[in-house]
């Protein structure tokens, strides 16, 4: 208590300088955990598509301007494409989802049903459990695949009840038996984008998401209690293994033919290209902000230790110890960074708790606790790289010293 | 009581070694008031910073009420600066920005003695003995000179010390105002404290009922 209001008293000299350090490190430290969790989305997303399978694949997406209006004419010209394609000679299988939503604990999530292509191009998503057994299911209640922070609690070989609703808003309760969870940080496949700019991070989203297996019994439920989307208009088309190049030239022109495609390399190509040029750009900004921040701090706390030595040299008379009125310098100049890094934890724990109630889903982002151990290390790291020059400042000017010269002068 | 015996101290210039204080005996018992003479240069501020546990020394011995002082640590050095020592400096040695007051209670601040409330009533006792109460709340750099002197000697005394060191407290004060502090000084003493008194004045060496002499590092 008496600690503290000596502390308060002294610090209160260098409260605005501080404030200012404290603003600056925390905008600089909030926008580097904005990039870093950026990149960690893309690291992530970039990591689910690297397997065997999407490695020998095409990003195909349907041209909609030849699109026709009407709903059941654009379901069959879409169909015919797709099986057009998977009719091919070097074509393995496409993978393709049948969406529909839901509702669990009030909560809205999203339906969707995998065929085997597509369990086979995210299979890296599965942390625990399994994928379908094809055909094993007979009774009433399917298997799913559970994705996002909302089935945190649920665990595999659990039933959970899910709401349907159906084209006349009629809501049909349905039980499901959960047999696998995608992993941490539940992001799941999405096809939305249409673009041969297309890179790793546009194939995932952050969701709540009721993973069910193509099957006709799943079809046939979802089709009677909910809208079931199945317009698939771009999709990846998985080639076989001993795909000669002149049957994927084959493919190639089909699809060249009914709209455009993006190869796997050009993916890959696309996401480290997006990492270069957004991230390192983004990076730049905060990073050139902390690093004057640090300057400006290791500035303020030598300069801090030159102003206060001969106070401390009162201090010394009056019977305080070396040691003891070192740590009362490095608290004045450890809280800036202190208090930064405090601001820090907040900001990501506040974002923490957005992405769990799900109000942050479309951020392409993963901020999570390894962030707080960013902004941990940061402090530790500041905190010694700022005390260096105050140490040997202090060290060199021992209170003798400071009389001698005062007496001189 | 302070027991000095052969006490030596070298300070090192560059290479060399610079024989600041020779074989220094001198004992200093309770209740003394005593001046410690000598020319500029002589070693006195070396003395008396050794004597406050300030300054450390190359061989013979150092006693406070019969603790050995050489071989200690900082932090106990510090404990014992805190509890058997007062010092006024010919600089005050003050914290120019802050109130009277805390710069009385600044000492108390490094025990664990006394929580604010008694540290504010013992400050302001302490104030009184000195005769400057009315000052307490007002900042140090808004006094005079007499009045910043007669603050240090209030902080000096606050913890109750085992002696006052004073080296040049009149160094920067006028003829009447130096007087009014030996005043103060003398009757500190007639309470029974022990005065250490450092100065090259001998009118205010005058005050004292024992004198010495450093010359070049020596008794004489
Ligand atoms: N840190 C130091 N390094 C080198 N020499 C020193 C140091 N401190 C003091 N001296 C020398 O030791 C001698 C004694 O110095 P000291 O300060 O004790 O003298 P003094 O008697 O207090 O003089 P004054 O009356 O001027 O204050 C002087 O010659 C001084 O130059
Ligand atoms: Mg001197």
């Amino acid at each position: 208590m008496k600690r503290l209001h000596l502390f308060f008293s002294s610090f209160s000299q260098n409260l605005f300088s501080s404030l200012m350090l404290v603003v600056i490190t925390s905008v600089a430290l909030i926008s580097v955990q904005n990039v870093v969790g950026q990149y960690r989305y893309i690291n992530h997303s970039k990591y689910i598509i690297d397997n065997e399978y999407l490695k020998n694949s095409d990003y195909f997406m349907v041209d909609i301007s030849s699109l026709p209006l009407e709903y059941d004419k654009q379901l069959e010209y879409s169909n015919n494409i797709r099986e057009n394609l998977s009719a091919f000679d070097g074509v393995e299988g496409i993978a393709y989802t049948q969406n529909s939503t839901a509702v669990y604990r009030s909560t809205n999530i999203n339906l969707s049903m995998y065929n085997e292509s597509m369990r086979k191009a995210f299979q890296k998503q599965l942390s625990e459990g399994e994928w379908f057994q094809s055909q094993t299911e007979t009774d009433d209640i399917p298997n799913v695949v559970i994705c996002g922070a909302i089935f945190d609690d649920i665990s595999i070989n659990s039933n959970i009840t899910i709401k349907l609703y159906g084209n006349n808003h009629e809501i049909t309760e349905q039980t499901v038996h959960v047999i696998g969870k995608i992993a941490y940080p539940y992001l799941s496949a999405d096809y939305n984008t249409i673009s041969e700019d297309v890179s790793a991070q546009n194939f995932l989203v952050q969701a709540n998401i009721v993973i069910f297996d193509d099957n006709k019994q799943t079809r046939d439920l979802l089709d009677k209690h909910t809208i079931l989307s199945s317009l698939s208009f771009s999709y990846f088309v998985l080639y076989k293994t001993d795909c000669t190049p002149s049957q994927k030239e084959k493919v190639r022109d089909y699809m060249d033919s009914t709209g455009s495609y993006a190869e796997y390399d050009k993916i890959l190509h696309n996401t480290e290209k997006e990492v270069k040029e957004n991230i390192v750009k983004e990076m730049i900004t905060p990073i050139f902000l902390l690093i004057i921040s640090t300057v400006l701090l290791i500035s303020i706390a030598t300069l801090n230790t030159y102003k206060k030595l001969r106070e401390h040299t009162i201090y010394y008379l009056c019977g305080c110890s070396r040691k003891i009125s070192f740590g009362y310098l490095f608290c004045e100049i450890s809280i800036i960074t202190l208090v930064a890094t405090l601001i820090n934890i907040v900001y990501v724990s506040y974002t923490i708790s957005l992405y769990k109630s799900g109000q942050m889903g479309y951020n392409k982002s993963i901020v999570d606790y390894n962030n707080i151990f960013l902004s941990i290390a940061y402090c530790i790291f500041t905190v010694l790289i700022t005390m260096i020059l105050p140490f040997l400042v202090y060290r060199k000017n021992t209170p003798i010293e400071i009389y001698r010269r005062n007496r001189h002068d | 009581m302070i027991e000095i015996s052969k006490l030596n101290k070298y300070y090192q210039i560059g290479n060399s070694k610079f024989h600041a204080l020779k074989d220094i005996d001198l004992d200093i018992k309770d209740g003394e008031m005593l001046a410690v003479t000598g020319k500029s240069g002589a070693g006195k501020s070396t003395l008396m910073n050794i004597i406050g546990l300030l300054d450390s020394y190359d061989s013979g011995s150092l006693k406070i009420d019969g603790v050995e002082a050489s071989g200690l640590r900082d932090s106990r050095l510090a404990k014992l600066r805190n509890q058997k020592i007062g010092f006024v400096m010919q600089d005050f040695s003050l914290l120019e920005h802050k109130s009277v007051l805390m710069n009385v209670m600044l000492p108390l601040y490094f025990n664990n003695k006394y929580n604010f409330r008694e540290m504010k009533k013992l400050a302001m006792d302490a104030l009184k003995k000195v005769g400057i109460t009315e000052q307490a709340s007002k900042k140090v750099n808004q006094l005079s000179g007499g009045q910043k002197q007669r603050v240090a000697v209030a902080r000096a005394i606050i913890n109750e010390p085992s002696f006052i060191l004073a080296d040049e407290p009149t160094g920067a004060l006028d003829t009447q105002t130096s007087a009014e502090i030996m005043a103060l000084f003398k009757n500190l003493n007639d309470d029974g404290k022990t005065i250490i008194i450092i100065t090259h004045d001998m009118n205010i060496a005058d005050f004292c009922q024992r004198k010495i002499e450093i010359s070049d590092g020596r008794l004489i």
